[in-house]
């Protein structure tokens, strides 16, 4: 049948049109409600560092170098203290700096902050920083360097909240 | 332009509304502009080739049907193939046989020296070239009339959807479509709509997801586990079907939308339970371009079986040749030409062992299946490297078979998820056989929210809009 042919079966497919659209945006919501509660429950260091679940007396900071260069059980047993390996792979300078600023925010403050500094002349890179997008809503700093960044990304998460859950490190 | 753009997000609904809201010659004027401005989008210059191509084929076209004598009617049949394979060899093949020129008598001692063109291969030239050539070769067969509006004729080449990179449209199927002013159907933009985003799916979910993987293997084989790269050989499988056929999808939907039936261009590939099988499924308007233009002209199966092989090997040879100007393509299609002849002798065996009907047990075909995608996947391996040895170097170290556990994947978070996407897909499409819903049932409410929601939310959740091109537009 020809669209605008039939007065009652145009007002049907508006209403499908509008039902379809209702259930896309809850069953999204739905979901990113679902992923976000795993994320508040994950013990993975990211989560628990953006839900204010770290408590160590030294925080270790950098990228893959930081994560692999540092002898965790070693330095707990000869410095009687909790470490806490906040290394991320390949993480960039910038992101680097809202993430420890968010975690010194949302956690209790360490004694000691240890930052391994390889990768200070290392580029931007929007793919890792996209990684962070399931918890730009836990810091201001990490929500506004995204803001600033990956100004698309973040506001088609606005609209699709699944989109934040995406990433590798989600997954 | 590219259908993962913004550019064509704002091009399409423009395009649409002009597109129905006008009739006859003012609609085909729209779809001419509309698709000379989306394959402009990448470079002005090209214009010029299609429109040189569509003009020289018009023209053709109509002499052949003024023309009466063999003779002069084979002149122009020459013309044409002349001057669409001459611009494809031009832009697409001359450097390649150059540079193969001079290595051929470098490597005998014999230094060559000859110009090398500096241009950029544009974009779709095979299949556009195909498309006209097919035409051409219709109309000097007395199979089709020849076409005597230049606007329809210049929108059959052109057409958008199918321009860069197919289904590879006969003449006989969308000119007559081209006659009628399509009027809008909401059945038409819901089967439409419903192949267009299972086509986004196919790319921007599955094979921009397998991408990264596929690159990082290939790009630095010899760092790589044994299982590491069978993964990534598979994964490529999976990444140029779903990127291609999702381009088809994309296409055959948008035709759809405005009412046009395009065929399908691609039917489960990989549940091919036999070479021949596999190429009535994959990529099927080349494929069945080959077999009518080339393979049955060549004397096809009629000559003797020695001629049949010989034929069969040549037909994928080119066709291998037409997929890119690289050896790695003509290994890939001589691999195939290798797999038909094998199969047609085992059938040979089969029947003189009195086997046939072992042969049509599950278990017989579900082996075969698996031989074939086995098989299948060897051939991508030179498909997708970029020289023989990168390939040699990638199956070597597989032979090897070291580290061939699970534990030895390496980055397995992408592994998983890839791993994940293709389980979803391989049983998505094994219940598509047996479930295919009729279009009655897709634009019933239930079914219609159930199916376009959940590949929406696929696509929210897992889409990579990065712009990446389609692996196909550079055939």
């Amino acid at each position: 049948m020809k669209i605008g042919a039939n007065p009652r079966g145009m007002i049907g497919r508006v209403g499908l049109l509008s039902a379809l659209c209702c259930c896309l945006l809850v069953a999204d919501r739905g979901f990113a409600l679902v992923f976000d509660q795993g994320t508040r429950k994950s013990n993975a260091r990211l989560p628990r560092a953006y839900t204010g679940r770290i408590d160590g007396d030294v925080w270790i900071i950098g990228n893959s170098r930081a994560i692999k260069s540092f002898d965790l059980p070693q330095i707990e047993r000869r410095l009687q203290v909790r470490v806490e390996n906040l290394g991320v792979n390949g993480i960039r300078p910038a992101l680097q700096e809202a993430f420890v600023i968010d975690s010194l925010q949302l956690n209790p403050a360490p004694r000691l902050v240890i930052i391994e500094i390889s990768y200070l002349k290392s580029e931007w890179d929007d793919s890792l920083a996209a990684e962070f997008l399931p918890y730009a809503e836990y810091g201001d700093s990490t929500r506004s360097l995204l803001n600033d960044r990956l100004p698309k990304q973040m506001m088609a998460a606005d609209i699709f909240n699944l989109r934040r859950f995406g990433g590798q490190l989600f997954l | 332009m590219y259908f993962n753009s913004i550019a064509f997000l704002v091009f399409l609904p423009l395009f649409l509304v002009l597109f129905f809201g006008t009739k006859g010659c003012a609609r085909l004027v729209t779809s001419l502009v509309g698709s000379y401005i989306f394959y402009g989008w990448w470079d002005v210059r090209f214009l010029s080739l299609i429109v040189a191509s569509t003009l020289i084929d018009y023209w053709i076209g109509l002499r052949l049907g003024v023309v009466a004598g063999e003779v002069g009617r084979k002149r122009l049949l020459l013309a044409s193939l002349a001057s669409n394979l001459g611009l494809l060899f031009t832009f697409k093949y001359f450097n390649f046989f150059r540079d193969s020129l001079v290595e051929a008598f470098g490597s005998v001692g014999i230094e060559l020296s000859g110009p090398t063109l500096d241009i950029v291969v544009p974009v779709g030239i095979s299949f556009y070239t195909f498309q006209t050539l097919s035409y051409t070769i219709d109309v000097y067969r007395g199979n089709l009339r020849p076409e005597p509006s230049l606007l329809k004729f210049s929108v059959f080449v052109s057409f958008f959807p199918q321009l860069v990179a197919g289904p590879i449209v006969r003449a006989s199927d969308f000119l007559p479509q081209l006659s009628r002013d399509h009027a809008v159907r909401w059945r038409n933009i819901v089967t439409g709509s419903s192949q267009v985003l299972l086509g986004f799916v196919k790319k921007c979910v599955i094979a921009d997801s397998l991408a990264p993987y596929v690159d990082a293997v290939f790009e630095n084989p010899e760092s790589r586990t044994s299982i590491t790269l069978l993964l990534a050989v598979v994964f490529y499988a999976f990444q140029i079907y779903c990127d291609f056929a999702g381009y088809s999808d994309i296409a055959i939907g948008l035709a759809r939308v405005m009412g046009y039936h395009f065929p399908r261009n691609f039917r489960y590939p990989y549940f091919a339970s036999s070479f021949s099988n596999f190429w009535q499924r994959w990529h099927i308007s080349l494929s069945s371009w080959l077999r009518d233009y080339l393979y049955i002209p060549l004397g096809g199966n009629r000559k003797g079986t020695t001629r049949t092989y010989i034929n069969l090997m040549l037909t994928m040879l080119i066709g291998g040749l037409w997929h890119g100007a690289a050896w790695t393509f003509v290994v890939w299609g001589g691999l195939h030409g290798l797999y038909l002849v094998a199969q047609r002798l085992t059938a040979v065996a089969v029947q003189s062992l009195n086997w046939q009907r072992i042969s049509q047990t599950f278990i017989a075909r579900a082996s075969s299946g698996a031989i074939v995608f086995c098989l299948v996947c060897l051939a991508w391996v030179f498909f997708r490297s970029p020289d023989f040895g990168t390939a040699i170097s990638l199956l070597g170290k597989i032979a090897t078979m070291q580290g061939m556990s699970p534990g030895a994947i390496q980055n397995q978070i992408i592994a998983a998820k890839g791993i994940g996407l293709i389980s979803v897909l391989v049983i998505a499409e094994a219940c598509a056989g047996w479930i295919r819903p009729k279009a009655r049932c897709i634009v019933s409410p239930c079914f219609f929210i159930l199916y376009f929601g959940s590949l929406g939310l696929a696509l929210a959740w897992l889409g990579t809009f990065d712009h990446s091109a389609f692996i196909y537009f550079q055939f």
